[in-house]
């Protein structure tokens, strides 16, 4: 039986890295930003992942995960091919990022700012956003009780796991991933308190 | 002073007097429409009066109070009466006079809800089916033809005339919800952002649709046409009595009415836009708030259960959004020792044990000799190969086994000793090939090790074995 190496093809350092992402628990944005461009660029790791896409299919099935791609944050993760583990674990990091996500969803949509701009290097997440985590006690206290040791472990791990991306020294933008995590959040609870019924004032489709 | 209250002024004087002091008639009108009423009440009136005031010089507040008295007013015919029903009066402002004041600010023009077009439109129906009944003549020239083309006439262009104001103040709101539909960047703070909401809905269903609609050409209402098809049909009626001036001048009003479509239509865009999208701010805000709550709980619930624990259930945020699970590559873990050494090396010697039992020769490597004792290595092998010494030896009934064990073995088994009979007996007891029958009689063996000089000695009741005929070894395979 002939058997094809496929680890020839790919590259060693990339794998590596991606392996890494993975073990952090973090996601493989297509984009990411740049900061020597200013800008998004299309990420060598996953790039390197659609690429040799089956063998990276196969590595992963063999270690016991599934390489699952995100259409529309744009996105690879990994699941576990274990329910329960999925259940008890690796949903664990999902949620904490969700909470943290929602929390910096909340302080735009707190100032009435689209949470898209979130998204947008020109906007972003500044740093009076992430100080609101300190000076806010409430946000301080969820912070603290979901094991982070401050506002700069927050950001550590989101960066970290590819949520956000540093802009500049004081700013962040929040990656395609994270957008729509914090989409499918809105979605969720839109349809859990049937937002559509509760909307006092029809909106009128223009003739 | 004195003089200057009492004074009664003019229609013309009044009316003047009181366009210096346009703010004052702006809140009173403001005031009747929001009762939605023609009449202002007179306690309202005075109080906004006394508001007005608030500042002014001496000499204007007198002036104020002179020409806004209500006998100066009536005198003057700005008033149509002043009633009183039921504790409560009432000022009638003559119609003309209030719209003179409408048309100083936009804001104040009558808003032309579906209600008052429908009623606008009541008159020119009612001269349509004057014509179709026939109940007035068709003659040109006549003073019954002329006054029915006057009143048409009158209330085509009054009609107009409403609804270019009202879209004149309607592009200005469109403009500025289009203003907040180009800048993103720049949002109002979620309570205002619904107020203004609420506003433009309500703006929109109330006038703008409404408006959209009746100056849509094939409009049509349940008691009648709508304003274009009624002076389509009115053009066919002059067409028909050959008058052609009147028939220019219903085309002439067909094409203004239906140039006021374009503007209204888009304003009806504009706010229609401005509402999708603010709906949706709204309904972002609304999922998001939604999702703190949630974090809240969980926040709040962790700690009410056990003051002493600090951290968040995460299992209790799974209200977030339960469809994304993200994974993450597990390490192995490191292998814990929680038995004693001791445990371990009778696990290890049964492995070995096991191991050997099956192998082809006695000296083949065990599985686990690097990790178990070397005398333990040593034992194992000596057990096993007297073990399988007692499997395949003949053993004859009817004799003491253990000293015929004794006289076969103490010469020629390697490494023999005394206690090796113990073994013996014990694996010949459990045997199924034999059973065993205890004689009253004992027996002693002795023994000296001729190195050290030390006395081994056992002491046992004598037994005999006799052979079942079942041989487990040959079942087993392992022979």
């Amino acid at each position: 039986m002939e058997i094809n190496n496929t680890f020839s093809q790919t590259s060693p350092n990339l794998s590596r890295a991606i392996y890494q992402m993975f073990g952090e628990g973090g996601i493989i944005n297509k984009h990411e930003y740049v900061q020597s461009v200013a800008d998004f660029k299309e990420s060598s790791m996953y790039r390197e992942l659609v690429t040799n896409h089956s063998h990276y299919e196969a590595l992963y099935w063999q270690l016991g995960y599934v390489l699952a791609h995100d259409g529309e944050g744009e996105f690879f993760h990994i699941k576990s091919k274990i329910k329960d583990e999925e259940d008890d674990e690796f949903n664990e990091a999902a949620l904490k990022i969700m909470t943290v996500l929602t929390l910096f969803a909340r302080i735009a949509t707190q100032r009435g700012q689209p949470i898209d701009l979130l998204g947008e290097p020109v906007q972003g997440l500044t740093a009076a956003d992430i100080d609101t985590l300190d000076t806010d006690e409430e946000l301080q206290l969820v912070i603290r009780a979901l094991k982070f040791k401050d506002k700069a472990s927050v950001i550590s791990m989101l960066k970290r796991c590819g949520f956000i991306f540093q802009v500049s020294a004081t700013k962040y933008v929040l990656s395609k991933g994270a957008l729509s995590m914090i989409d499918a959040i809105i979605e969720h609870q839109r349809n859990m308190s049937d937002d559509k019924a509760d909307t006092p004032f029809d909106v009128p489709n223009s003739q | 002073m004195a003089d200057l209250i009492q004074k009664r002024f003019s229609t013309i004087e009044t009316i003047l007097k009181m366009l210096n002091h346009r703010e004052l008639m702006f809140r009173a009108i403001e005031t009747s429409d929001k009762r939605q009423g023609n009449a202002v009440l007179e306690a309202e009136f005075f109080y906004l009066i006394a508001n007005y005031k608030k500042g002014l010089p001496s000499e204007k507040k007198q002036e104020v109070n002179a020409v806004f008295d209500h006998k100066n007013l009536l005198s003057a015919k700005v008033l149509d009466d002043r009633r009183t029903a039921d504790g409560v009066t009432k000022l009638w402002f003559n119609a003309v006079i209030v719209d003179l004041f409408r048309l100083c600010k936009i804001s104040l023009y009558r808003p032309l809800n579906k209600t008052s077009l429908l009623s606008a439109m009541t008159p020119i129906w009612s001269m349509l089916s004057d014509i179709t009944e026939k109940k007035v003549s068709l003659v040109p020239g006549t003073e019954e033809y002329d006054e029915w083309t006057d009143t048409l006439n009158s209330q085509i262009t009054g009609l107009l005339g409403r609804i270019k104001a009202n879209i004149t103040k309607l592009e200005q709101i469109g403009e500025q919800f289009q203003e907040d539909i180009a800048d993103q960047t720049e949002r109002q703070l979620p309570d205002a952002m619904k107020l203004k909401f609420e506003h433009a809905s309500r703006l929109y269903r109330r006038e703008v649709q409404p408006l959209n609609s009746f100056l849509d050409k094939d409009t049509r209402y349940e008691k009648g046409d709508g304003i274009l098809l009624a002076i389509d049909a009115l053009r066919n009626v002059f067409v028909r009595n050959g008058d052609l001036e009147y028939q220019a001048l219903m085309t002439n009003y067909y094409l203004q009415y239906l140039d006021l479509f374009e503007p209204i239509k888009a304003v009806a865009d504009n706010v229609s836009i401005y509402l999708r999208k603010t709906k949706e701010a709204i309904a972002e805000h609304n999922a998001i708030e939604s999702a703190f709550v949630i974090i809240r709980q969980a926040y709040n619930k962790t700690l009410s259960a056990d003051r002493r624990v600090k951290n968040i259930k995460l299992s209790d945020l799974q209200d977030l959004s339960p469809a994304r699970a993200l994974g993450k590559i597990k390490r192995p873990a490191p292998i814990q020792i929680d038995k004693k050494p001791a445990f371990l090396s009778n696990v290890f010697n049964e492995l070995a044990r096991r191991t050997l039992q099956n192998a082809h020769s006695i000296d083949d490597k065990l599985v686990f000799e690097d990790v178990i004792q070397k005398d333990s290595a040593v034992a194992i092998r000596h057990s096993i190969r007297l073990n399988r010494w007692v499997k395949s030896h003949s053993w004859p009934e009817h004799v003491d086994y253990i000293a015929h064990a004794y006289e076969e073995l103490k010469e020629t088994f390697e490494d023999f000793k005394i206690s090796d009979l113990l073994e013996i007996s014990s694996t010949l007891v459990t045997s199924k090939e034999y059973t065993i029958k205890a004689l009253p009689t004992f027996n002693q063996i002795r023994e000296e090790d001729p190195e050290t000089g030390a006395l081994a000695e056992m002491g046992y009741c004598v037994r005999h074995i006799t052979a079942t005929g079942k041989n487990t070894e040959a079942s087993d395979g392992n022979q």
